[in-house]
């Protein structure tokens, strides 16, 4: 079973469009969702969670389609996690326990509280006085404690340091070692996406460029730096996009299509190059 | 539900103590109309609540959680109905009480008689604001507010004095307030919430 199926959805604002984005998680992976601010991702991430109405397209979350009226209970098997938690700011986190005790039914009291020990949150400091690492650490203490399948964060990690993300990434790996366990990731930091994600989906101005498996674009694109003379020689079909810089050219190539080199190695490309090749490299003709 | 309305308790702690603070002082200050204020105060306090929510985005978060539209306004009118009601407790006991110290016995049997009327008024001030405060947010909705505010200011007067001229006999108006703004104010709950609830969920759509 897929833990999400968005088909051909689109959604229009005045001076944006999300436009015909299909993306899929297969049950016990990690999605990364990429892409600059204001690429579309909270967009999305709304959509799937039926917060705005799309204006085409097909959701299903969980196995329900987000507009029957079964959806509703489907919610208490997703953890919510946004860019700037949304708590109340005046409650401690031991009231927020209390309200999502009421909230959720299968809410774990004993599990939130591990958690918040885990973290080292203080529980009667009230929310805004948090940092924002707290803030985060609070938001996905509480989406962990009612049992979810699904974990969908956006912006979970962003504004957070590097040692505090590989708490977390580290947390969201522990959390899909059972395997109907799921997690959609939407972030502009692509180093996270790299240590834990199964998939990688590019949003860029509304449209989704690709999702693929993150091993895949690890094996099926490479970087190729060189003069303009020896890019223009590689075979047809094997360049996808180049880039001039002062000191030389580079080329975003399909590693499967380009054969021998010789004295031009294939560099690895990171999901950053890929991203930045298709935004802002040219495509050879 | 329960849990969104202790989220709002929590969150209103400490204002709930001014509330009831100033509540008390209008229902027990003696010889005047500020009695009336304490019920129209207390309907206030979803405001309040709401202003709360706008600032921390609450509603985003709680919309992806398993409570649907219609529980998250209802929640602000049961807090609003809990609201009026103990301001009432408050002012009855009050006015009950006020001849004791001097306020004369047909001028707090007058208020007693006119709290059905008052209560109505504060739910009509609910149903009108709440359902704009959904849409537009709160600072426009306060605005709508301001206006019911000083309309029924205007009124009060005239509801006392028609209350307190009529003898034995009362007058058509007096009995159309009375026992209008009650029924209006009750009658208008539900066709207000699901406006609230069909607004709210159109605002981020």
């Amino acid at each position: 079973m897929n833990a999400f199926e968005i088909e051909h959805v689109s959604k229009q604002y005045p001076g944006f469009a999300l436009q015909d984005v299909s993306l899929t998680l297969p049950s016990g992976c990690i999605l990364g969702l990429v892409g600059e601010n204001g690429a579309g991702k909270s967009t999305t991430i709304r959509l799937l969670m039926n917060t705005i109405q799309r204006d085409t397209g097909r959701i299903r979350v969980l196995g329900t389609d987000v507009d029957s009226p079964e959806f509703a209970a489907v919610k208490e098997d997703v953890g919510i996690v946004l860019d700037e938690a949304y708590f109340p700011e005046v409650l401690s986190a031991r009231q927020i326990g209390h309200v999502l005790r009421r909230l959720y039914r299968r809410w774990d009291s004993a599990v939130y509280e591990r958690y918040l020990k885990r973290f080292g949150l203080p529980d009667k400091r009230p929310f805004k006085d948090y940092s924002r690492g707290m803030k985060m650490k609070l938001a996905i203490a509480a989406a962990l404690s009612h049992s979810p399948r699904l974990l969908v964060l956006d912006e979970a990690t962003s504004g957070l340091d590097p040692i505090v993300r590989d708490e977390i990434l580290d947390l969201f790996i522990e959390f899909t070692r059972q395997e109907e366990h799921s997690i959609l990731l939407s972030s502009h930091i692509t180093s996270d996406l790299e240590k834990g994600c199964d998939y990688i989906a590019f949003l860029h101005q509304g449209r989704l460029y690709f999702c693929e498996e993150k091993d895949r674009l690890a094996e099926e694109y490479g970087i190729v730096s060189g003069s303009a003379a020896q890019l223009a020689a590689l075979p047809d079909g094997a360049v996808l996009r180049t880039q001039a810089g002062p000191y030389g050219s580079r080329a975003l190539v399909r590693r499967a299509a380009i054969g021998r080199l010789g004295e031009l190695p294939i560099e690895p490309a990171s999901i950053e190059d890929i991203m930045l090749f298709t935004v802002k490299g040219v495509e050879r003709v | 539900m329960t849990g969104l309305l202790l989220k709002d308790l929590y969150t209103l702690g400490r204002q709930m103590r001014i509330y009831i603070l100033l509540i008390l002082i209008f229902a027990l200050l003696p010889g005047n109309t500020l009695y009336a204020f304490a019920i129209m105060y207390a309907a206030m306090l979803p405001y309040t609540a709401l202003a709360y929510d706008e600032r921390s985005h609450w509603i985003q978060l709680a919309r992806m959680m398993p409570c649907t539209t219609m529980q998250l306004a209802a929640c602000k009118y049961v807090l609003g109905w809990l609201a009026v009601a103990v301001a009432t407790v408050f002012t009855a006991v009050g006015t009950a009480l006020s001849p004791l110290w001097g306020v004369a016995r047909q001028e707090a049997l007058d208020h007693l008689v006119s709290l059905p009327a008052l209560i109505g008024a504060a739910l009509l001030m609910m149903a009108v604001s709440l359902p704009l405060m959904f849409r537009f947010g709160v600072e426009r909705g306060r605005s709508l507010f301001w206006i019911f505010l000083i309309v029924f200011a205007l009124a009060v007067p005239l509801l006392a004095a028609q209350s307190s001229g009529s003898g034995g006999e009362s007058p058509v108006v007096f009995w159309l307030i009375a026992a209008g703004l009650p029924a209006a104010g009750i009658l208008a709950q539900p066709v207000s919430i699901a406006l609230s609830a069909k607004w709210l969920a159109a605002s981020e759509r």
